[in-house]
């Protein structure tokens, strides 16, 4: 069972991705690009799942009168991925009204630069 | 009964077509923000009430969403400890909404002040926001625990935390916003870690729904991968429950919010975490446990023990009242997951009588310290002296559930830490079972010292002001209701016991 | 030393993930357990028992329509949460309304603008309805409503964009998707099936799929509404936060 490198090629750039995201977000100190790093581990999540339900040779899943049916790719990832997406990016906007509420309170972005605790 | 099925979801989806209702209503009646409230989550409570008999009966409830059969459609499966925590979700948030009435919106006529922050008030533009999102926050965590579909999980757990990490930053200061924010960098990579493993084990099972993932788990030729995706599970599902040493939101975020979100935040989200962490292993991985992955809970064993000491410890150092408190809270998680921890049937149901008893005990801890420190705008313990001429009634509510969080019986702290101790003894390993004794003592060493400071102090000069009184009875009344509930539960625990004991054994060996 | 520590625990990440990812079983192979367990009876049947051409929007609207729900109450949430942090009202400066005010809208953009933004709505109407039959729906519709909304703003001004949708509006029009489900998923309670059936018993053979498709239309309408609209109060939201902060820092 043992697929590398060329049939789980994409599962493997995807975990890839996912840890430079997660890199991203633990050393950098500027707020907005953590957020970054957040987004693309984000994506990296969501590309793992489509390719999850990819058929070789497979046509997208709609069927189209007239045409005969032919092997169709998994629908249930791309369900799952509307969801997560549009959870994703509500995540992210509550983050980024966040780092702008920061950002009118202290007047940079960036975290290092704010240590005291004054209220 | 016919319609006793359409109880649960409708328990759901109330509250949540509540929130929407609110801002509207809100535009032409601002002061129907709060009975909507009170009346969604009441109509809620009654509909989980009501499912006890029904899922006592038949040991668990199934409904088909869209009447598709599972694996194809969702399904909401309530079982014992389901219907548990829905009354306790539903309970809690009843109560506390009845408190929020009158601490965000303080009476101008009779001269009270709120301060959240030393002079902050939530603006009144705000306040429709906030039950609205309190109401989404109660149907995710409903939501959440009927669930019998993992993705479907998945999309309430992370609804509860968006509601969670909003109503943090709410205050809108400096502190609450920096809060959220560490709060935000912790939870959300949590939760695309859950998305991950629930990825990865689709990608070999093929299916969603927990039922069927538990019997295709079970004959599976894919066990590392099935192992790696547990491990993923629970370590994100582990941030949002605040376990030792993934716990370091939890005192920012718990202190620096309004009260009567930390009141739910650490009576309610946190143990969401840990149910999510329950449900999975035993119904999607149950034929993993506790063979295959006992050094799982091993290694939560000892991350419990640690996080009692810790917070123990972290909470008798503070001189904020409120990060006391929130300490105090990383403690007690530390009990329910040790109750997890040692995989016998004794302490976890000593776990998930802590779930109930802890909720009660700290909700009305926070909601108390709201009331003394909105009244007196100072929030360290050392100007709590004497707090008790001004807020008697507080006070005494807050030195009876400081006894059940010490476990002294006749409360419902010294059952579930009866529980735990016999569970620790049963399974040999006596050293947690002092742990959890010395906890109790860290325990009383800050609570203790808070009642003191309350009741035999003088008051420190220019601490008071002449016209503060006790807090108005929708503030003082949820606090009382809570307190009374944490001594009622431990004395009528034998009505609650047996058939908690009955569910978890079916979870732990009917697998 | 921070450094090497978060390096270390990312390639450990790295190194536990892609061990796990090797594993798996080939990508597109068509035995997977993926396609072989719940999909084949969506692929198959998804046409004449979810009443959608669209596979994918039968699965997200019928089959797993609580889904749906959950996700846009996180809209919601995220919305609300918004306001929570930024605040809701209008901000006052002096007497008028803080806007980006001064400056001309150029021609070009005001004539593309009013050409444009028609055809947009007209586009994302079509999508929404078409979102059974063909490579669409409620999401993508919405979200052409929010862009063609977002292009007004940019070409006309915020404060002519406020004007046109105010806030009381807004509030009004961001239920309807959260509505549109629990008065569709009551109607399937009601009628004889659970909730958030479609197919319902109650009603006579031949107008069941003529119901359902109904249904399916409101909840693609709803979606897509309250889809726009919350994307045009963020950009609202964040705008004033904006605006505020530069006048506030300005003078």
């Amino acid at each position: 069972m043992w697929n590398m490198p060329v049939d789980n090629i994409n599962y493997a750039v995807a975990m890839i991705l996912f840890c430079i995201g997660f890199y991203t977000l633990i050393m950098r100190s500027n707020l907005i690009k953590k957020i970054i790093g957040l987004m693309v581990m984000q994506v990296s999540v969501f590309f793992f799942l489509v390719s999850v339900g990819y058929l070789t040779g497979g046509a997208a899943p709609t069927i189209i009168p007239g045409v005969a049916p032919s092997p169709m790719v998994n629908p249930l990832p791309q369900a799952m991925i509307l969801t997560a997406i549009v959870i994703a990016v509500s995540t992210t906007a509550l983050f980024l009204s966040l780092a702008l509420k920061f950002y009118s309170h202290y007047g940079t972005v960036d975290m290092d630069k704010v240590k005291e605790d004054k209220r | 009964m016919e319609s006793a099925q359409h109880f649960a979801i409708y328990a759901i989806v109330t509250p949540l077509f509540a929130a929407v209702l609110v801002p509207v209503i809100t535009l032409w009646k601002k002061n129907w923000a709060m009975p909507l409230t009170g009346l969604a989550l009441t109509i809620s409570l009654i509909l989980s009430a009501l499912l006890v008999s029904p899922v006592r009966a038949s040991g668990y409830l199934s409904y088909h969403l869209g009447s598709w059969d599972p694996p194809f459609g969702i399904e909401i499966r309530i079982d014992f400890l389901g219907v548990f925590m829905m009354v306790l979700i539903s309970a809690v948030s009843l109560i506390v909404a009845i408190y929020s009435r009158r601490y965000i919106a303080p009476d101008p006529s009779r001269e009270e002040r709120t301060f959240f922050f030393f002079g902050e008030e939530m603006e009144e533009g705000k306040r429709p926001v906030y039950y609205s999102l309190f109401l989404v926050l109660s149907a995710a965590m409903l939501g959440f625990v009927a669930t019998g579909d993992i993705f479907n999980m998945f999309v309430f757990f992370e609804l509860m935390a968006i509601c969670s990490y909003a109503l943090v930053a709410i205050p809108g200061t400096r502190l609450p916003i920096r809060a959220a924010i560490k709060y935000m960098l912790m939870a959300v990579p949590a939760a695309m870690l859950a998305l991950l493993a629930i990825g990865l084990l689709y990608s070999v099972t093929g299916t969603l729904n927990m039922a069927d993932l538990a019997e295709t788990i079970a004959s599976s030729d894919y066990t590392q991968v099935i192992t790696v995706s547990y491990v993923i599970l629970v370590i994100g599902f582990a941030v949002k429950a605040a376990i030792f040493p993934l716990h370091v939101w939890l005192p920012d975020a718990h202190s620096k919010a309004p009260s009567s979100i930390s009141a739910l935040l650490s009576a309610l989200i946190v143990k969401m975490g840990i149910f999510g962490i329950i449900r999975v292993t035993f119904s999607v991985y149950g034929a993993y446990f506790p063979s295959g992955l006992s050094w799982v809970t091993g290694v939560l064993m000892w991350a419990a023990a640690g996080a009692i000491i810790y917070g123990g410890i972290m909470a008798i150092r503070q001189k904020d009242f409120k990060l006391m408190i929130a300490y105090s809270t990383v403690m007690n998680i530390g009990y329910i997951v040790l109750g997890f921890g040692l995989a016998d049937v004794t302490a976890l149901v000593g776990g998930t009588y802590h779930i109930m008893a802890h909720a009660a005990a700290k909700a009305c801890l926070f909601l108390c310290a709201g009331s003394i420190i909105s009244r007196s705008g100072y929030q360290t313990i050392e100007h709590l002296r004497g707090a008790s001429r001004k807020m008697p009634l507080t006070c005494a509510a807050f030195a009876l559930a400081s006894l059940s969080i010490v476990g002294i019986p006749p409360t419902a702290g010294f059952v579930s830490k009866w529980y735990l101790v016999s569970g620790s003894l049963n399974t040999g390993n006596a050293l947690l079972g002092v742990v959890v004794l010395a906890g109790s003592v860290m325990a009383a060493v800050y609570c203790f010292r808070v009642v003191y400071y309350m009741f035999f102090l003088p008051p420190l000069n220019g601490a008071w002001q002449e016209r503060t009184r006790e807090a108005p009875i929708s503030m003082v009344g949820p606090a009382w209701v809570l307190a009374a509930a944490s001594l009622a539960l431990g004395i009528f625990s034998s009505w609650i016991l047996p058939p908690l004991r009955e569910a978890i054994e079916s979870l732990l060996l009917g697998i | 030393m921070k450094k090497i520590l978060a390096l270390l625990l990312t390639c450990a990440l790295a190194a536990l993930l892609l061990y796990v990812v090797a594993l798996l079983p080939p990508m597109g192979d068509a035995d997977n357990p993926t396609n072989r367990h719940v999909v084949p009876r969506y692929l198959e049947q998804g046409e004449e028992e979810a009443g959608t051409r669209n596979i994918v929007a039968g699965v997200v609207l019928n089959y797993r329509g609580y889904d749906t729900m959950g996700e846009m109450a996180i809209l919601s949430a995220a919305l609300a949460g918004i306001f929570a942090v930024l605040g809701t009202g209008r901000k006052k400066v002096g007497n008028a309304f803080i806007d980006r005010s001064g400056v001309q809208f150029s021609f070009i953009s005001r004539t593309a603008a009013v050409l444009l933004i028609p055809l947009i709505m007209l586009f994302s109407i079509y999508v929404i309805i078409y979102g059974t039959d063909s490579p669409g729906g409620g999401f993508q519709g919405g979200a052409a409503i929010g862009a063609g909304i977002m292009i007004s703003t940019v070409a006309f001004g915020f404060n002519t964009a406020q004007n046109r949708l105010p806030h009381h509006v807004r509030m009004i029009l961001e239920g309807t998707a959260i509505s549109a489900f629990f008065l569709v998923g009551s109607a399937g309670a009601v009628g004889g099936g659970n909730f958030l059936t479609y197919m319902l018993p109650s009603l006579a053979t031949q107008i069941q799929a003529t119901f359902r498709t109904a249904m399916l239309l409101v909840l693609e309408f709803g979606i897509g509404i309250t889809v726009g609209v919350i994307c045009t109060s963020i950009l609202f939201a964040l705008l004033r936060e904006e605006e505020t902060y530069n006048v506030e820092h300005a003078g």
